[in-house]
């Protein structure tokens, strides 16, 4: 089987701005082969737990590769306790996703979330992430030149302004986008990729869809269903991996279709 | 470790696929798990391929488009992945030195044709859902052209990889109704017969590119393989960009 899409050997650090959406991500990244994923959120969360036997100590396996980093990344002695607690433990980062998406009325703690905290880890992270690029330095994949990655994630209210009226929440989801671009031609020259997923209607947050109007919602997405861990564990997996390493500044949209339709 | 980016099983059908970007994802398909692969193309591949048939076709006719078709339906019940790759470029020195016949053939062949040879190929795509109960794939291969404008006077070119991207949105919520679905991949610069001079200068090209090289087949690979397995299947009428950055500096 082809290499490209391996994450082995690959340490990722994940942050989260809603407890449960970084697990998911964290959990899926793991299977894919990362050898560690560490996940910055301000609670703890549970890992999960299944009814079959044989899938539960699967899953408890990829559990011991995720650690948990409690940490408010809204702050900046917040941020600096997640560099100093990660770089005691690892000498490089091979994979950081942003993916802190927060949603409330109030504008500074949104923009807070989901635009200064990932632009600002970003630039905390540059030594630890320039330290992967290095194979002599770093983990040693492999003699090939080893790009460090930055995946930056947003939902399609930063593509399409919605119905309702989340002005910070829309703005900071294309503010994120953009920002990607800029940093992407920036941190090329470090061999650090950065590129965005945007994310639609999904089964679990950050854009949980209420069960009460899920059929309703779902007949208006094109692919005729939300979208499930997979999907967004997929497109992480493709930017985050040797196949997406010619993706500087990439944007890839994972919503079904939804973005394409007007109304 | 379960791959969800596995192609195992699937037959493709790639236009173009004897040369360029057409030749390294056929590769790339055969490489990834795929069973067969149809190469479509007006010119012979130069190597041998295994798992790979030839089928020498006219694209730029619906009589070329119907024969090709034909041939692949004697042997194929469904196909799972189709690649609109094939494609030509044509410029002129000056913009009043312009001809219709450069617009009319690279029009026809970059936009046209990806339009009919899907429509022709539907039913087996649809039937491969029917069959499999897993979405179809189509992915038209596009160009960072039809984002961003170069300096060649390559009018025909830029403007349909533009209009095939916006076709390819349309198209998709059609299709999406059949479980075919239909996305588009802009490649920057990939060294082939068509970008001689990613080819022959690749020292100087890469100067203008920010990763500082061009592009490989496991870059196009990467993308190919990500939208045509189920790894891409939440993704609709969407642009992926492979480009190591250059139209975010146009």
């Amino acid at each position: 089987m082809s290499t490209l899409f391996s994450l082995d050997n690959r340490v990722a650090l994940l942050t989260c701005g809603l407890t449960g959406y970084g697990w998911m991500i964290a959990e899926g990244l793991a299977e894919q082969g990362a050898k560690r994923v560490y996940v910055a959120d301000k609670e703890p969360c549970t890992p999960r737990t299944v009814l079959d036997e044989e899938e539960q100590s699967q899953l408890d396996e990829i559990y011991k590769k995720i650690i948990h980093i409690q940490c408010d990344i809204t702050t900046e002695e917040g941020r600096e306790k997640l560099f100093c607690e990660i770089s005691a433990l690892e000498p490089s980062i091979n994979i950081l996703v942003n993916s802190s998406l927060y949603n409330s009325e109030g504008w500074e703690e949104v923009i807070k979330y989901n635009l200064e905290a990932p632009i600002k880890i970003t630039e905390k992270f540059l030594p630890l992430l320039k330290a992967s690029t290095n194979p002599d330095e770093g983990t040693s994949i492999s003699t090939e030149q080893m790009y460090g990655k930055v995946i930056n994630i947003s939902t399609v209210d930063g593509i399409n302004p919605p119905q309702v009226a989340n002005f910070a929440f829309s703005s900071s989801n294309a503010g994120i986008n953009h920002a990607s671009k800029s940093f992407a031609v920036q941190y090329i020259r470090h061999k650090i990729v950065v590129s965005s997923i945007t994310v639609g209607l999904f089964n679990t947050t950050p854009n949980e869809v209420n069960p009460a109007n899920r059929l309703q919602v779902t007949q208006r997405i094109p692919a005729k269903r939300l979208g499930h861990k997979d999907d967004i564990v997929a497109a992480i997996t493709y930017l985050a991996s040797r196949a997406g390493d010619y993706c500087v500044g990439t944007h890839i949209v994972v919503d079904g279709g939804v973005s394409e339709i007007r109304g | 470790m379960r791959n969800i980016f596995s192609l195992d099983g699937r037959v493709a059908v790639v236009t173009g696929g004897s040369s360029g970007i057409g030749e390294m994802l056929v590769k790339g398909l055969v490489g990834n798990g795929c069973d067969r692969v149809y190469d479509i193309s007006v010119h012979e591949p130069v190597a041998e391929r295994t798992r790979v048939t030839f089928i020498k076709a006219d694209l730029l006719t619906l009589e070329g488009i119907d024969e090709a078709v034909s041939k692949i339906e004697e042997t194929e019940k469904h196909i799972d992945i189709l690649v609109n790759n094939a494609g030509i470029s044509g410029g002129a020195p000056s913009f009043e030195e312009f001809s219709e016949r450069q617009w009319d053939q690279v029009v026809d062949l970059n936009m046209k044709t990806p339009l009919f040879f899907t429509q022709r190929m539907h039913k087996l795509l649809k039937k491969s859902y029917e069959t499999n109960k897993r979405l179809s794939k189509v992915i038209n291969i596009s160009s960072i052209n039809g984002l961003s404008i170069d300096r060649d006077r390559t009018y025909g070119y830029h403007a349909s990889k533009a209009g095939l991207l916006h076709m390819t949105r349309q198209m998709s919520l059609d299709l999406i109704k059949d479980g075919i679905s239909m996305n588009a991949i802009c490649p920057g610069a990939f060294p082939s017969n068509m970008n001689r001079q990613a080819r022959d200068y690749a020292h100087k090209t890469s100067e203008q590119i920010p990763v500082g090289r061009t592009g490989s087949p496991d870059d196009i690979t990467g993308a190919v393989v990500y939208l045509a397995s189920q790894a891409g299947d939440y993704v609709l009428g969407s642009t992926l960009v492979v480009d190591g950055g250059v139209n975010n500096i146009r």
